[in-house]
């Protein structure tokens, strides 16, 4: 053994000392989680604390933040926050949610000549926020209904049935004769009856735009918001962050919280980890199967989850004007060989098998439970029937977002079972949606998503499997189902007002639905968030993912009490 | 020196010249259309033929190509398709946060990876150069994103010691967080790249202590401490500088495995989600940007070599 | 990264090239090339065990369907098994997989797949994809290497220069963009990525070599007796390269394995269903605090299967070079 340099081993031993310090240092440093304690929950009766900043986080920016254009569920919060309209939806979770309330308007509409006036007052206590400050008038919201034909609102089509909205759509007119402004009263007269326009009015498509603001700034609203809600926004720096701060000028209950940061560009597990370690207080995604199964078994994350109905259907669609699915043998079969019971476990528990093609979320509605257990001898027996009796090759399409390839792959296998060999291509979902939106690329069968825009069946109905709706392009209608009993049933629904009636025929249209299978319902998933526990007053709201003006900072609980998990 | 400088700094543009050609190429030439790779796997006829108009695709590509380059030359690496915003805006956000990692990991590979390498090469056959070859081999055959996940799930998952993914800036969150965050993949880099440091060492060290004239000296009985210090480091460091010089350089065009498994938004995760969008001004942007700092990187080394051994020829 | 250990050091000192020129010179003796890898313990216990590896990937087929009654393409969401006397699911109604059992060996899926038959076929598929692109990336490398060393001149400057360019551009990057335009998704395109992406060092390696070879002796003496270029290329030049080619072989196919599973994770290599060691770690990835052995076993295997190359890429090295290693000082 050659001499060592002497204290070499010495200087080794110093060094691994000083690194392990430094390791533990570091592993010392870490954030202590919430220093005070909170009782969990959204502790929605509990005492409210005005004040106060919260963070939330998103992963993309708003895709507008113009009433007329933004169209998405993680947008949303922030345009109705900021954006009021004539209505409001009752600010309580679950079916209490859809009740109806006023909110720019004074009063709720009163409905004459057949149900098809509409008529307004504008409340004195509705204002524009900065920097316009002056009184909402009715012909504020007159320009913003005019507008949506004009800047390709993608919800315009559900305006259609004021007078003149026909005329707008086809660009043969842009005066939309059917809404009227006098002063503070609003008039909407629609060509027909329609027992679900209250709620379309609900909807921030709705809400005044000033014209002067929007003639001085054409096409750039976004840049210039006027605010008409409790909120305004401050700031909005793309890809860093949206701030929203206290709108003064507001009428109605103010917020509790006076800022709320909405941090961009975080992803989802990002922003659940941000949440554990206290550093947002929620945000605008779903948490992941994977950070669900793990924390519903945290004891003290449990309570801040929440688990909601979204009214949702996901389901698998075939082209019925194409071989083989043209023959309703052929689509029964496929609504045979699924196995629904599978789907709640691709997404984590997140969601139940759906027997009906409506969410039974939805009020009213009532669970059918078809074909909740596969039947293969009754799916081989059909596709013989319909002359396939070695099956038939097809391909299924669908998107890229998990879970949808494992749910397909499932799909696949268990119809693989009955003979039906189809191949999977999957893309990105802007990609997908435009293609099965298009007629003209016979897209013979595929999986959709549909979230409920409002609390009617009509919605679901109307929108997806109506045969009169179908259009060339943006077709929601993707497996081109033109049934004339059932457009018959859908459209003397959406015309009678009694409210049992009208969901009676759609139970009646849910049944035939699943008889004909144009379309195969797989589940009806729930969306799944966390909160921070210092956060009260979050909800899912029927319609809406959440309500930032229910929000509100919670007293800490006095120290020395053990924080209980409440119910 | 001069003459040779100046024709090394001509190859050098050339070279970006053709990097951002091949990209292009990549991009423009090999699919049938490009529009419809932006325009998305779906599209219709009539969107794609919207994207290529958008685009300026329908001028003739040389003209493209051309126009790209001499606006890249003066900093304008054009917008993202995606987000509208100027692709050096965000490559110039980005960079910080690859710079943090690649320096972190850079030190703390060069500590693990020079001092094994050393000892091996002092001991070889010994327990220890057999300790520090496994090691390596473990570093270098273990994928990045695999062995960034066990670490996490080791040190930030079960021990705590660690925070779970996220990027703490330096500035906002000041050094201790930004270190804090910023360990566990600074040590998953430093595990993957000691390696081919200790080995490179090694293998100098006993190449060079094999000379006649190290041999001489020892010989003669002059302490081996200083011999190796004097002679052997020296010359065997020159080569571990110039695979450092290169792989500084890739990892400032993007470590994307390790900026994936930890989530820090840095340069790697731009091009990569670019390239998956389709974003070409992006992908263009941050494709010359890393080549960018190769190509200096070896112009460095070049001209390092060339000035502490003029005998070493320069390029043919 | 590194994908590869720089084998022709850029200015090579002069020592490594001298021990480099003796067993080039001499046209590697095969059978002591032998002798000197069996008596490095390492490589040869490395190839034993990738001759296993190798061994399970050809016959996975039939390991699955006799020995192992599992398929890797079978999901079994709604099937249930018996573990230790128990009915347990094999994934629960909260999407969790089973684990590691004696009925599914290494555990099941997400789709509750069993992960053994599908570690066995990600091997037929990530290892074909790694030899193929190390063999693409040879043939087309080995020629660029040869014209550039052997004709000198503008093919050598030409040459050149493209590698130098090619080399330029980010390896991961490279192999990502490529992936991502080619349409995804078929074997035969992820090895064309490998390819794309390994041929430059080997385009360097050969040409080094070939300069070296080209001004020996028995290349003039060749030359005098009036050979074609073609016949020196083939029957004095090729010889001498199988060094080298081997040993670039061997550590590009480690290399690659690795970039696979990199595109794979990343979604623009293999897809799935296909099963290959990089995609199923990129499905299991979201549930590794409670799915862990979905992410670890493939893991595992990438890490065994280039930990063996790499050993066995070294000893050949040292095999065919031993003057490059000397022992300690005394």
């Amino acid at each position: 053994m050659s001499a060592g340099v002497p204290g070499r081993h010495a200087r080794r031993r110093r060094a691994v000392a000083l690194l392990l310090a430094l390791i533990l240092t570091a592993g010392g440093c870490r954030d202590d989680s919430v220093q005070a304690r909170y009782a969990g929950g959204p502790a929605l009766d509990g005492p409210h604390r005005r004040g106060g900043h919260i963070v939330m986080t998103r992963e993309d920016d708003p895709d507008f933040l113009d009433p007329a254009l933004s169209y998405g569920v993680y947008s949303a919060p922030m345009i109705e926050t900021v954006f009021h309209t004539l209505i409001d939806y009752r600010h309580v979770p679950g079916k209490e949610g859809a009740e109806l309330l006023p909110d720019l308007a004074d009063a709720l509409p009163a409905v004459r000549e057949g149900g098809t006036l509409y008529c307004f007052r504008i409340s004195p206590r509705a204002r524009f926020g900065a920097p316009l400050h002056r009184r909402v008038t009715a012909a504020d919201f007159r320009y913003a209904l005019r507008r949506l034909f004009r800047v390709n609102c993608p919800g315009v089509t559900f305006y259609r049935h004021i007078v003149g909205g026909e005329e707008m759509l086809a660009g043969r007119d842009s005066s939309l004769a059917g809404v009227i402004a006098r002063g503070d009263s609003l008039y909407i007269r629609l060509t027909r009856p329609d027992p679900i326009f209250k709620y379309l009015l609900a909807m921030s498509f709705v809400s005044p735009i000033p014209e002067e603001v929007d003639r001085r700034w054409p096409n750039a609203f976004s840049q210039h918001t006027v605010s008409t809600g409790p909120y305004q926004v401050a700031e909005y720096t793309p890809r860093r962050r949206v701030l929203l701060v206290r709108n003064p000028e507001f009428g109605g209950t103010p917020a509790w919280i006076d800022t709320i940061e909405i941090r961009l560009g975080v992803t989802a597990s990002n922003a659940v980890a941000m949440v554990l370690k206290g550093k947002s207080d929620g945000g605008f995604f779903e948490m992941s199967a994977a950070d669900y199964a793990k924390l519903r078994r945290d004891p003290k994350w449990a309570a801040q989850i929440d688990v909601a109905d979204g009214l949702n259907t996901e389901y698998l669609w075939m082209n019925v004007r194409k071989k083989p699915f043209n023959d309703p043998r052929v689509r029964q079969a496929v609504a045979c060989a699924i196995d629904r019971r599978a789907m709640p476990k691709v997404w984590s528990g997140l969601g139940e098998a759906a027997g009906e093609f409506l969410p039974p979320g939805m009020p009213g509605v009532r669970r059918l439970g078809r074909y909740l257990e596969p039947d293969t001898a009754r799916a081989r027996r059909l596709l013989r029937e319909a002359g396939y009796p070695d099956g038939f090759s097809t391909t299924l399409y669908g998107w890229l977002i998990e879970p949808g390839p494992r749910e397909l792959a499932v799909a696949q296998q268990q119809l693989a079972e009955v003979g039906i060999r189809a191949r999977l291509d999957l893309g990105e979902t802007s990609g997908y949606t435009s293609m099965a939106g298009d007629t003209s690329r016979h897209v013979p069968f595929g999986v959709y998503s549909w979230y409920a825009d409002y609390v009617d069946p009509s919605n679901f109905f109307d929108t997806l499997l109506n045969g009169h709706r179908i259009e060339a392009l943006h077709n929601q209608n993707l497996g081109l189902f033109d049934d004339p009993v059932v457009n018959a049933e859908i459209e003397r629904a959406m015309a009678t007002a009694d409210d049992s009636l009208r969901l009676a025929i759609y139970h009646d249209v849910d049944a035939r639905v699943m008889d004909l299978c144009p379309v195969v319902p797989l589940i009806h998933n729930r969306e799944c968030r966390i909160y921070q526990p210092r956060l009260g007053g979050w909800y899912r709201h029927i319609t809406r993912i959440l309500r930032l003006e229910d929000l509100y900072l919670r007293d800490p609980e006095p120290p020395g009490v053990s924080a209980a998990v409440r119910p | 020196m001069t003459g040779w400088l100046v024709r090394r700094l001509l190859w050098c543009v050339l070279v970006l010249v053709i990097v951002g050609s091949t990209t292009f190429a990549i991009f423009f030439a090999v699919p049938s259309d490009p529009a419809a790779l932006v325009a998305g796997k779906y599209a219709t006829p009539a969107t794609i033929a919207l994207v290529r108009q958008r685009l300026g695709l329908d001028k003739p590509k040389p003209v493209q190509l051309g126009m790209f380059l001499l606006r890249a030359a003066s900093g304008d690496l054009g917008y993202s398709f995606v987000s509208q915003q100027p692709v050096a805006l965000a490559i110039r956000q980005a960079f910080p946060r690859t710079l943090s990692l690649t320096v972190g990991a850079v030190v703390l590979w060069l500590l693990i990876g020079i001092p094994l390498g050393v000892v091996s090469a002092l001991r070889p056959r010994s327990i220890w150069d057999r300790a520090a070859l496994g090691v390596s081999l473990f570093g270098i055959s273990a994928p990045a994103y695999w062995l960034g996940l066990v670490l996490l799930w080791l040190f930030a998952d079960r021990l705590g010691w660690f925070p779970l993914g996220d990027y703490a800036d330096l500035t906002s969150a000041g050094p201790l967080a930004w270190a804090h965050h910023l360990f566990l993949p600074w040590f998953t880099l430093a595990l993957l790249n000691a390696g081919w440091y200790a080995r490179m060492t090694r293998s100098q060290m006993l190449e060079v202590m094999s000379r006649e004239h190290v041999r001489t000296a020892l010989a003669k009985g002059l302490p081996r401490a200083s011999v190796v210090r004097r002679h052997v480091l020296r010359n065997a460091l020159l080569p571990i500088v110039t695979m450092l010089g290169m792989d500084v350089a890739s990892l400032f065009g993007g470590a994307v495995l390790t900026e994936t498994v930890f989530g820090i938004p840095g340069i790697g995760g731009l091009a990569y989600r670019a390239i998956r969008m389709r974003d070409l001004p992006m992908v263009m942007g941050t494709v010359l940007f890393a080549a960018l700092f190769i190509v200096v990187a070896n112009l460095l080394v070049d001209v390092l070599y060339r000035w502490l051994d003029p005998r070493i020829p320069g390029e043919a | 990264m590194s994908v590869l250990e720089p084998l022709a050091a850029p200015p090579a000192s002069p020592g490594a090239e001298a021990s480099a020129a003796p067993a080039a010179e001499a046209g590697a003796p095969w059978a002591e090339v032998l002798r000197r890898f069996r008596r490095d313990r390492a490589g040869m216990a490395a190839l034993v065990v990738l001759s296993v590896i190798v061994l399970a990937a050809l016959l996975a087929p039939w390991i699955c369907s006799a020995a192992l009654h599992q398929s890797p393409y079978r999901l079994h969401i709604m099937d249930r098994i018996a573990v230790h006397g128990r009915e347990v699911e094999v994934v629960s109604d909260d999407g969790l997989p089973v684990g590691p059992n004696p009925r599914l060996l290494l555990g099941a899926d997400l789709l509750g797949r069993d992960l053994l038959s599908r570690l066995l076929y990600g091997a037929r598929f990530s290892l074909a994809a790694a030899s193929l692109g190390t063999l693409l990336a040879v043939l087309v490398g080995l020629a660029a290497g040869l014209i550039a060393g052997f004709y000198r001149g503008l093919a050598d400057a030409v040459i050149s220069r493209f590698v130098d360019a090619m080399m330029a551009i980010p390896v991961l990057l490279l192999a990502i963009a490529l992936a991502a335009v080619l349409r995804q998704g078929s074997l035969g395109i992820v090895v064309l990525v490998l390819a794309l992406v390994n041929w430059t060092y080997l385009a360097r390696i050969i040409r080094a070599e070939v300069l070296s070879l080209r001004g020996r002796d028995f290349i003039e003496a060749a030359r005098a007796m009036g050979a074609s270029d073609l016949a020196i290329l083939t029957r004095h030049l090729l010889p001498n390269l199988a060094g080298p080619l081997i040993v670039f072989g061997t550590l590009s196919v480690a290399g690659n394995i690795l970039l696979e599973s990199a595109l794979s994770f990343l979604g623009v290599g293999i897809q799935p269903p296909s099963p290959s060691w990089g995609n199923m770690i990129q499905e299991g990835i979201a549930f590794y605090r409670v799915a862990w052995w979905i992410t670890l076993f493939p893991g595992i295997a990438i890490l065994l299967t280039v930990v063996c190359l790499n050993l066995a890429g070294e000893a050949l090295r040292e095999a065919l070079h031993p003057g490059a290693r000397p022992e300690g000082l005394p």
